[in-house]
């Protein structure tokens, strides 16, 4: 463990240090308030922020880019075939790049969409509906073929698991909106495949408050519901019981900044029960908002509510949101495990475009589609018809954004004929993040913690603010 | 040096090569201007240039030959770029560029440089960043190392890997820049994972890059290069390039046309031969010019070079697997070379410190000196007992009590210590705590528990001298104590249930562990002992499968489940092993030797394979048990959680149904077994996880251990002899086996291991150790605050059999130990954090503490000592401590990760403390948390009836130990009497007292 020494007898912190150790998630601007009005941990944006808050729709496992935004056609014509030797050639001999494997057609059609035109697979009808609000990235690529690790390159910019994550970085930097909600929060779904990877949400070497808050679809933020029997004056009253008792113990012992960050931090927790259940109710939205999202149907109910939900926290000025659905890993049956997912996914997604729309929230709100890596353009193992699925693809594979001053209706880099490999514009996950960062406001360079005698930034090295998906 | 040999190559030399040649650009036939021609050899078109700000061509300096010049614009650009007319995926790719950044033309020193040539699939616009996985090369500020800060020559394949090199920059220069690229599998889609750099390289140079960097995640082919500027490049910068040439061939990539380069004078083109003849006299020839000219920089153990010429072996390499000396080949070796070098940065002696060159008759000297032999005077310059000034390497030696005035306050001989330390800064002590808050403090610390009432009581009512010490012999007797500081040593042994990584299996009879630290605790087992079975376990006789389980300890490091790798696999785990042993027995940070010589303590790499050495031979795994008494329950489901027992089953049903598993009753052990010295009556059960390290004994008896170039597993250096490091004495004349060096552990001359236990035990009494950084006992960990105390406790330890109950009750009994917790302002005027205890340093509980007290308050507790974990979904039904929860990685128990508990991946010396918010809405809203209240809401009913003001006093008692006074007792009834419902509002009155700061806080 790294530890600061300093400070570990228990006596009187820094206010610093006391702003660093006493809240979670709750974001610096609002507990400075809190405290004396001392000055946040991080400045505020550093340029014309374009999009307040961010929504990223994580599809873990791994949707295949030629299954979903990136058509191939010569694909269908060289089914069953090996992959040709130019295009095999500039694959990156990676573990199971599947080159010497057969190559699969996508048992999906495509159509275009919109005014742009832009083709989407049939597995999603109703994003293909928004592809004009769509900028899709087909250039993406990384090194990482496994899940784990490539999970925490997509969402901390490196394999190890060890920095930040994105969130925690944009929470860092953007301080919380909501003086009621945790800044950073992040969903996690039931479906199978590759477990969540903590580091995706986690604070890294950032102070432990700018982590993300686990909730789920069914209760929001965890223990914010009163146990049976409590009534708002009930807790009010056990609330001031313990204040007192909490002030009279401090006066007892003196000065003590530990002890009065926790009595702070029961007022933190009492606002945050107070608004959260309401932030996460969605009983109050109408039929139609309801349905816009696919809660009335089993197979889309659950991811659903939670796009709803991410609706809701953004307009109560949640900065981050991650949300993960998982068990896109198809290495067999491809066809039906991409139709499941996309059956869960797709309605509620368009929903959510569509309902950010039409409340003028796109515009302040970035939207994120992607997966740890994509999937290879061949088949894996000797399965043969619709038990044929892909392995996993990190050196070329398809994201998109939306909203957040994003220019829809547009395509950015390519891949190859088969969509193997970048062609054009590669872009890397520094590349991503670097984007995502710019949107906020964030200047990549700029938005610094000092750690073990470095300075670091949240894209390491940095990487490329892609220019042209903005408007 | 340079120049040596480029006479003998220019004109014919260069025709022999033109095969290798790729591609090559002179921007000769340029105009200046805009760069728009398309001629070169190679290209498949002509230059694309930035429309940010484009690479410009301008006339070189006093000739016609043409130059390119390019500028920052404040951000990323790339001013040109150029595809090549084929991608190159042959297995090595040379690159050479000159190169000249102009001086400054301000006066403002310009701090931030930023250049880099890049070499890519692609072209990516102006403004790409060519980082991630991408080779560079160039210049940038250096952020560590010995040149940070400044502007230095780099290699990196990013974003993960820089290489500095520690060529400085200097502005004017005109620099060739030479780089290979290869790869370390030929195929042509492997990736081109190592890249070199030579700044002004000569021929000879070829195995002395001025950096490399070795990265896997990189390109596997090469279609573009381009040159980019990034923030750190002003708008004023120029940076001049030239002479773009890329090969197939190191010979021909080399720049050898003298025009090229502005070098001041021309010199000999080949060495000489040699001016002496005779046989060199080491005594009077070499050692006087090595004493003169070298050992100012060059001599002692804490060189500032790095490099040491005093010492035989380590100019051979010996701890780096670098030689700077090659005897027999004086030419090629770098003592000599160097001597002879043309830039300023490889020179030595080095010009920039205004050191003198040596004379050629002195250079010779040494050249002829390494051709003869490199014949040492060992009388003259031994081998070092290699030793280091350093407190923590120095041999403990038993102090003096020192003397106080405050006599009447001393309690043990630590007082004395402690009182010293008052009386030199002038701090008064605080006086002692009462009674029932000393019982509080005590129990909690001694055993993780609150006492109950009747316990508190007890204590009160004893007025003998001899309360206070029955009371700690009580505790220390309890089986209680085992669970408390068994606890502190799973926290250090990183010890978890699972393997970890991506898919986290389970190791199902990894608590086995668990019960062993316990017991070992709760017999006060000999500190020499428990770290001997540890360490050792399957090598020692007689056989006992208490020693088997104890290799638990190595067996706690992670393995990764999907590891094609099987050299990476293994390595990872051997380095977390090496990486906690080090740290929770020796207290030294060894990981930072695991890819380079430490930086600031005087551990070499070759150390850090040392210590590794000891476990190559030896795997973790399924180990079986041999004791038909053993307890040997099976209902695995009982205790993984329902989600980690259903997939441990799937996961070895598949290894079941490819025959490399199958389920066994036979008792067994998670534990750690080497084939080569571990005893062969121990049988090795195979083990679920989703690719499976192979067990081959035949193999890792062969395996020689090895020294690893940069850490890598795929540059495996000389081999090395297991053993420890070297500072602490050699230990390499012939491979030690685990037994012998935990025997080397538990030696009264090893200073470090009873200086870190004690620290430890001191740390986990008073919340921070006399070193406040207990797993790093080196050069940049806290120097102790209690120097004396520190040895003297190291001291009772060792010569009391090496008993931790002996420190405890040194410690516990002492008036240090007893005082209050009482804010002083004139004390903390000049102690402000409370370094010499003038008060009881308050903290916060542990979360095992925290959730523990509250199943003491309530009555509920089931005391059961060891077995199998609680899966989560029966810990409402078994209510045992917290520490029985199941320890899944990736599924730590929500009571302990809510409040700090450790992550269970590397060692823990010390756990954080964070105060957030969702803290409270789990003490107050949980069900578990409700649960207790109402609990304790029936127990206090059931024992006070339904009179409030008695409800107050017995749960103030089962809560906080003490009475309520008169406004509490008021408050109280307020707070009670505020719900309607009276069952209701005891509930939530109970609830609230298992909130408090007083609740939860070691006071």
């Amino acid at each position: 463990m790294n530890f600061d020494s300093k400070n570990l007898r228990g006596l009187p912190l820094s206010r610093r240090e006391m702003l660093h150790r006493s809240t979670l998630g709750m974001g610096s601007i609002a507990l400075a308030s809190m405290l004396n009005g001392q000055g946040a941990a991080a400045s505020l944006p550093h340029r014309r922020a374009r999009a307040k808050s961010i929504i990223f729709l994580f599809m873990s496992g791994g949707p295949g880019q030629t299954d979903t935004f990136d058509p191939k056609p010569l694909l269908e014509k060289l089914d069953g075939q090996p992959v040709p030797e130019s295009i095999a050639v500039n694959v990156p001999k990676i573990p199971r790049s599947g080159v010497n494997s057969k190559l699969m057609a996508s048992p999906f059609g495509f159509q275009k969409y919109g005014q742009s035109g832009i083709e989407v697979s049939d597995l999603f009808p109703e994003t293909g509906k928004m592809v004009d609000e769509l900028c899709v990235i087909r250039s993406m690529n990384h090194r990482i073929p496994v899940h784990g690790p490539g999970e925490c390159i997509a969402l901390t910019g490196t394999a190890v698991g060890d920095r930040p994550s994105m969130g925690a970085w944009m929470t860092y930097g953007l301080g919380n909106a909501s003086e009621n909600l945790p800044g950073f929060v992040v969903f996690l779904s039931n479906s199978s495949g590759p477990a969540p990877q903590r580091a995706g949400w986690g604070a890294g070497f950032l102070p432990a408050q700018y982590q993300g808050t686990v909730v789920d679809s069914a209760s929001g933020v965890p223990f914010t519901t009163m146990p049976s029997g409590y009534s708002n004056q009930n807790r009010r009253e056990q609330l001031d019981f313990m204040k007192w008792m909490n002030e009279r113990n401090l006066a007892q012992v003196g000065a003590d900044s530990e002890l009065e960050a926790r009595i702070a931090s029961y007022e933190l927790g009492y606002r945050m029960q107070a608004s959260a259940p309401e932030a996460f109710d969605v009983s109050g939205e109408s039929e139609s908002t309801r349905q816009m999202y696919g809660l009335d149907q089993k197979h889309s109910a659950e991811f659903g509510k939670q796009c709803l939900m991410a609706r809701r926290l953004v307009e109560n000025g949640v900065r981050c949101i991650q949300l993960r659905n998982g068990g896109w890993d198809a290495h067999g049956s491809l066809e039906g495990n991409h139709r499941a997912r996309a059956r869960a996914t797709d309605k509620p997604i368009a929903g959510l475009l569509q309902d950010l729309k039409q409340r003028g929230l796109l515009e302040d709100t970035l939207v994120v589609w992607a997966g740890e890596f994509g999937r290879t353009p061949t088949t894996e193992g000797s399965a043969t018809g619709a038990k044929r699925g892909r392995d996993h693809s990190p050196a070329g594979y398809t994201v998109w954004l939306a909203g957040g001053g994003v220019k829809g209706g547009q395509i950015i880099g390519a891949t190859d004929e088969l969509g193997y490999v970048p062609v054009d514009r590669p872009f890397s996950p520094a590349d991503l993040h670097a984007t995502l960062l710019d949107a906020l406001g964030l200047d990549q360079h700029h938005l610094s913690y000092e750690h073990k005698n470095r300075a670091e930034i949240p894209t390491v090295f940095g990487g490329e603010v892609i220019r042209e998906a903005f408007s | 040096m340079r120049l040596f040999f480029f006479l003998s190559l220019l004109f014919g030399a260069n025709s022999s090569v033109a095969a290798d040649r790729i591609s090559t650009e002179e921007f000769t036939y340029l105009k200046s201007g805009l760069i728009s021609g398309r001629e070169g050899e190679g290209w498949k078109g002509g230059w694309i240039v930035s429309g940010q700000r484009p690479g410009m061509v301008v006339d070189g300096a006093g000739s016609n030959v043409r130059e390119i010049l390019i500028q920052g614009t404040g951000e990323r650009n790339n001013p040109l770029r150029r595809e090549l007319s084929e991608p190159v995926r042959d297995a090595e790719l040379f690159v050479r560029f000159h190169f000249r950044y102009a001086p400054e033309q301000s006066k403002e020193p310009d701090q931030s440089e930023f250049f880099v040539m890049w070499l890519d699939r692609f072209d990516g616009g102006d403004r790409a960043v060519h980082s991630a996985g991408i080779p560079n090369i160039g210049i940038h500020i250096a952020d560590q190392g010995p040149k940070k800060g400044k502007a230095v020559f780099i290699a990196r394949i990013g974003s993960e890997r820089t290489t500095w090199s520690t060529v400085e920059l200097k502005r004017g220069e005109l620099y060739q820049v030479v780089a290979r690229l290869s790869k370390t599998d030929p195929d042509e889609r492997a990736a081109y994972d190592r890249l070199e750099m030579w700044v002004n390289p000569d021929r000879s140079d070829r195995d002395n890059p001025n950096a490399t960097v070795i990265q896997k995640n990189s390109v596997n082919y090469v279609r573009w290069v381009g040159f980019a500027t990034g923030r750190k490049t002003e708008r004023s910068d120029r940076i001049f390039i030239d002479n773009l040439a890329l090969s197939r061939s190191w010979e021909d990539v080399l720049d050898h046309s003298v025009d090229s380069l502005s070098v001041p004078e021309k010199k000999e083109s080949e060495l000489p031969p040699s001016l002496w003849t005779k046989k060199v006299s080491f005594e009077h020839d070499v050692y006087p010019l090595l004493k003169k000219r070298c050992f100012a920089c060059h001599e002692g153990a804490n060189s500032e070079s790095g490099y040491r010429l005093d010492v035989r072996s380590e100019v051979l390499g010996y701890s780096t697997g670098d030689p700077l000396a090659i005897p027999g080949d004086g030419a090629n070796s770098r003592i000599f070379t160097v001597t002879l070098s043309e830039d300023p940065d490889k020179k030595m002696p080095p010009p920039e410190a205004g050191k003198k060159a040596l004379t050629q008759l002195e250079s010779d000297l040494l050249r002829t000196w390494i051709d003869q032999g490199m014949e040492w005077d060992e009388k003259m310059l031994p081998e070092p007992n290699s030793s280091s000034d350093h407190w923590s390497f120095q041999p403990v030696e038993r102090p003096p009590l020192p003397s106080t005035k405050r006599r009447e306050w001393v309690k043990t001989p630590v007082d004395q210590f402690i009182a010293a330390a008052h009386e030199e800064r002038g701090l008064t002590p605080a006086k002692e705590a009462g009674k029932r808050r000393l019982i509080r403090r005590l129990s909690l610390d001694l055993t993780g528990l609150p006492p109950d009432p009747s316990e508190i009581e007890a204590f009160l009512n004893d007025t003998s001298g001899t309360a206070y010490d029955s009371l700690v012999e009580r505790l220390l007797a309890s089986p209680h104590y085992g669970e408390r500081w068994g606890r502190h040593w799973l926290d250090l042994a990183r010890w978890s249930e699972s393997h970890g990584y991506q898919h986290d299996i389970p190791r199902p009879y990894a608590w086995r562990y668990r019960d062993y630290v316990i017991q070992s605790f709760n017999d006060d087992k000999p500190y020499d002992r428990f770290l001997k079975e540890q360490l050792a376990g399957d090598e020692l006789t007689p056989l006992a499968d208490e020693n088997i389980i104890a290799t638990g300890f190595l067996a706690s490091a992670r393995i990764s489940g999907n590891q094609m790798d099987k050299a990476i696999q293994r390595n990872d785990a051997l380095v977390d092993i090496v990486n906690a042993t080090g740290s929770v027995m020796l207290g030294l940070t060894m990981e930072c030797a695991q890819c380079h010589n430490h930086k600031f303590d005087q551990i070499s790499q070759r150390d850090y394979y040392k210590m590794l050495a000891l476990f190559t031979d030896g795997q973790m795994g399924n180990l079986s048990l041999r004791d038909p008494e053993t307890p040997n329950p099976t209902d695995l489901e009982n205790w993984m959680s329902e989600k980690a027992y259903k997939f441990y089953m799937s996961e070895a049903g598949k290894l079941v149904k490819a025959k490399k598993f199958e389920h066994t009753n036979r008792p067994h052990t998670w534990g750690f077994l080497s084939a080569k010295t571990g005893n062969p009556e121990i049988e090795r059960l195979p083990v679920v996880n989703r690719d499976p390290l192979p067990w081959n004994p035949e193999v890792l008896k062969a395996t020689r251990a090895r020294l690893l170039v940069r850490g890598e597993v795929s540059q495996p250096g000389p081999v090395v002899k297991s053993g420890w490091p070297e500072v602490l004495g050699r230990s390499d004349a012939e491979n030690i086996t685990r037994t012998e060096f935990a025997d080397w552990l538990g030696d009264p001359s090893n200073p470090l291991v009873s200086r870190v236990w004690a620290n430890r035990v001191w740390q986990y009494h008073f919340g921070t150790g006399l070193v406040a950084t207990p797993g790093d006992f080196g050069i940049q960990g806290q120097a102790p605050s209690h120097p004396e105390l520190l040895d003297w406790l190291a001291s009772e330890l060792m010569e009391n059999g090496w008993s931790t109950k002996h420190l405890h009750r040194l410690i516990v009994r002492s008036a240090a130990y007893r005082q209050e917790r009482r804010f002083h302002e004139a004390n903390a005027a000049i102690d402000p954090d409370n370094t010499y205890l003038w008060n009881w340093p308050r903290r916060r509980l542990e979360a095992e503490a925290i959730r523990d007290s509250v199943l003491i308050a309530t009555g509920e507790l089931n005391p059961a000592v060891g077995g199998p974990s609680v899966s989560p979904e029966r810990d409402e039904t078994a209510l045992r401590r917290t520490l029985y929860l199941a320890q899944r990685r990736s599924e730590m128990p929500r009571a302990m990760t809510m409040f700090d508990a450790p992550e269970a991946v590397t060692s823990c010396s010390v756990r954080g403390v964070s105060t957030v918010a969702l803290q409270p809405l789990y003490l107050l809203n949980s069900d578990f948390m409700n649960h207790r209240a109402g609990a304790l809401a029936e127990k206090v009913k059931t024992l006070a009836g339904e009179d409030s003001d008695a409800q107050i006093e017995i749960a103030f008692a089962r809560t906080l130990g003490r009475r309520p006074d008169s406004e509490e007792k008021a408050r109280s009834r307020m707070m009670l009497n505020s719900s309607p419902d009276k069952k209701r509002g005891l509930q939530q009155f109970c609830h609230a007292l298992l909130n408090l700061n007083e609740f939860v806080y070691l006071n």
